[in-house]
């Protein structure tokens, strides 16, 4: 091996002579390839079609043939090297300075994301420990409403952009019908659990009174079931269980709407009727139908007084 | 329309009848003086009693849930006089003509909210076949099941409609001027519509579980309906379907609808009869057919949101409904412990129509009992016959 600080060792020099002798061996390797115009031996017929297609081939090899020896010969003068490669040293910062304010901007929104979801973790002052499962709910519907609906809000464009936003709006009121129905859920559970409560406290009431307990299970199942109930009656007409249950239905038809537009869109893409297509249908049918009984009715009328 | 009904586990609801028992024998261990906690060991050992028999219970019940049952409802045979689009007009002819019969047809109209089968669902216990053992020319309308079609169809398309064709058919058949109408529920209301644009064609008028006035907050229903958006609903789902009702009735009483009633029905597996009526009652429950939206959305605004029917403010068909105009006798049968249709929905009619001949019938009862129960079966059905009976001949 030589040591790169022997004089006789010039790594240019080593590099010219390498190009040079790849820049022979390509050219040797390529030379048969190249067409003999003189040589004329070949049968007529297809030969014009043929001669065609050798042309273009012949054209094409001569061209790339070109391009690798111009290429190699560029390669082979140092001065050139060092005149093609003398900008490369720019190019980390040039890439530097486009990447740093995306990579800033990436970074920026994604510690925005992990603020915004990390404050779902976060309990507000007046969090309500009694009362977790609407507390929770609650901090749910707030980060959606201010944070993920903008999402699902953002202006679509292009010819898509009818049919996402339908997509949008239905991914957005199948949320909505999500929360809606855990809240329900959770007004319904409320009675369960208070009745479990109210029912040891009334047992220790009686028993604190000096009154004798069933013992017959079955009473106690009795007390109990008539304990729910009565928990049930009340908070079935609070007025918070009629907001759950008003904004419940909202949100379960608001989000069988968007369903059928969704379908509406489908069935439009397919060719095939629509169901609003149908309903148009129905609507007249039933206007047809009624005007014939009106009319129906009215001869008989008439028939009569006739 | 739904009720804990007979088969709803009323028996197992109630207390066991016996007073608490104090606890007999030596006191267990740890109790001392006037005042003890649960008597754990008591119940204890009721429990390891009762094991055995609901293990034998359990073996009983499994014979009679793998045997042939017979759980057939609507068994009463009729004939369809009538059909027009999905509506049917049901004839009960009767089997054998007493001295004293009523003469005048009755037509019952039901609600559109569950089947008119209700009224003949348990032999021994068929509201249909004690009125045709009367004698009584019995017709009801089966309003079948409204598909996507059907979701135009208004109150007026109802009563000035199917209701007021039904009666033609019937004036017909039997050649006379007017009939007896009586009304279910909102097939009730229906029906003071109808008496009230038609008053000419209906001879006698019975309303039973009726809702007439809106604007009460006995019933939980009465509360939710304000809460409501049917129109919201209406262009949504089309026709209100059935089994979202069905829903929203069991949650107006969850502790006995979905929990108690099936509990008693585990009770009692091991007795035939009280199987086969409970399963017959559940095929009547969750036979729901979807509600015409447009009706639904009618009804729910112009009724339970605006309470225009008693204050003769509604319109059907371009028309007033004034209730000053129900001249004909009145029978306004309702239950004290209705859930659906409470006390305060009903008690106001009688008060409001024109007709000088009125009677109110409180029942001890709720919304499906005076229909279904043994006890009501005594009074309700036998009253609407010497009623009818009483001014046939007037």
């Amino acid at each position: 091996m030589k040591d790169s600080s022997d004089p006789a060792f010039d790594p240019n020099t080593m590099f010219q002579q390498w190009m040079r002798s790849m820049t022979e061996t390509w050219s040797g390797m390529l030379a048969p390839l190249q067409p003999d115009t003189a040589q004329g031996d070949e049968p007529a017929g297809d030969e014009a079609a043929s001669g065609s297609r050798d042309a273009s081939r012949d054209a094409s090899l001569d061209a790339a043939l070109r391009f690798m020896k111009t290429s190699a010969s560029a390669f082979g003068d140092p001065g050139k090297w060092n005149e093609m490669f003398a900008g490369v040293n720019a190019m980390p910062h040039v890439f530097m300075k486009m990447m740093q304010p995306a990579i800033e901007n990436m970074a920026g929104m994604h510690g925005k994301w992990l603020e915004k979801t990390g404050s779902l973790g976060k309990l507000p002052d007046n969090f309500d420990m009694g009362h977790l499962e609407k507390e929770s709910l609650n901090i749910f519907n707030r980060f959606y409403d201010t944070e993920f609906k903008k999402l699902l809000n953002i202006p679509q464009l292009g010819p898509g952009r009818e049919a996402q936003e339908k997509i949008n709006c239905y991914m957005d009121r199948f949320a909505v019908l999500q929360s809606a129905l855990a809240e329900f859920l959770s007004h319904l559970y409320a009675p369960l659990r208070s009745a479990y409560t109210t029912f040891q406290n009334r047992l220790v009431d009686l028993t604190e009174a000096g009154e004798d307990l069933p013992e017959d299970f079955k009473a106690y199942y009795q007390l109990w079931l008539k304990t729910l109930e009565g928990q049930y009656m009340t908070a079935l007409q609070n007025p918070e269980f009629l907001g759950a249950l008003s904004k419940t239905l909202a949100a379960s038809a608001n989000y069988t709407k968007a369903k059928k537009d969704l379908v509406n869109d489908l069935m439009h893409r397919l060719s095939l009727p629509a169901p609003h297509d149908i309903d148009a249908l129905y609507k007249d049918l039933y206007d047809v139908k009624k005007r014939l009984k009106a009319i129906e009715r009215q001869m008989e009328k008439n028939s009569r007084n006739y | 329309m739904k009720t804990s009904g007979k088969t709803s586990g009323k028996k197992s609801a109630k207390p066991s009848g016996k007073t608490p028992k104090k606890p007999s024998g030596k006191k267990p261990a740890g109790t001392s003086g006037k005042t003890r906690g649960v008597p754990v060991d008591l119940i204890l050992s009721k429990l390891a009693e009762e094991t055995e028999k609901t293990e034998s219970r359990a073996k009983k019940a499994s014979e009679i849930l793998l045997s042939p049952l017979e759980t057939g409802i609507a068994q009463t045979p009729y004939e369809v006089v009538h059909t027009e689009d999905r509506v049917k007009l049901k004839y009960y002819r009767p089997k054998k003509r007493p001295a004293k019969r009523v003469k005048t047809p009755l037509l019952i109209v039901y609600a559109l909210i569950n089947r008119e089968t209700m009224l003949d669902l348990q032999p021994g216990r068929s509201v249909a076949n004690t009125l045709m053992d009367s004698g009584i020319d019995l017709y009801m309308i089966d309003w079948g099941y409204p598909t996507e079609k059907d979701k135009f169809q208004t109150i007026d398309d109802h009563v000035n409609g199917y209701v007021d064709t039904m009666v033609d058919v019937i004036r017909e058949r039997h050649k006379v001027e007017s009939i007896d109408l009586m009304g279910i529920c909102m097939g009730g209301t229906f029906s003071l519509i109808y008496a009230s644009l038609h008053p000419e064609k209906v001879k006698n008028l019975i309303t039973t579980v009726t809702p007439s006035n809106f604007d009460t907050d006995q019933g939980l229903l009465h509360i939710w309906m304000k809460h409501v958006d049917p129109a919201l609903m209406v262009e949504a789902f089309g026709n209100m379907p059935g089994d979202m009702m069905n829903i929203g009735f069991l949650l107006l009483n969850p502790a006995r609808l979905m929990l108690d009633k099936y509990i008693g029905f585990m009770e009692h597996a091991d007795d035939k009869n009280f199987v086969e009526n409970f399963v017959r009652m559940e095929k009547w429950i969750f036979d729901s057919p979807d509600v015409p939206g447009e009706t639904f959305r009618q009804f729910v605004v112009d009724c339970y949101q605006k309470n225009l029917l008693i204050d003769n403010r509604m319109e059907v068909g371009g028309q007033r409904v004034d209730l000053k105009n129900i001249t004909m006798p009145l029978l306004n049968i309702y239950g004290n412990f209705d859930h659906l249709v409470p006390p305060g929905a009903c008690d106001r009619l009688t008060r409001s129509v024109g007709s000088a001949d009125t009677e109110d019938v409180i029942l001890e009862t709720g919304h499906i009992g005076i229909y279904v129960s043994s006890k009501t079966q005594k009074e309700f059905v036998p009253k609407i016959i010497s009623w009818l009976k009483q001014r046939d001949g007037k």
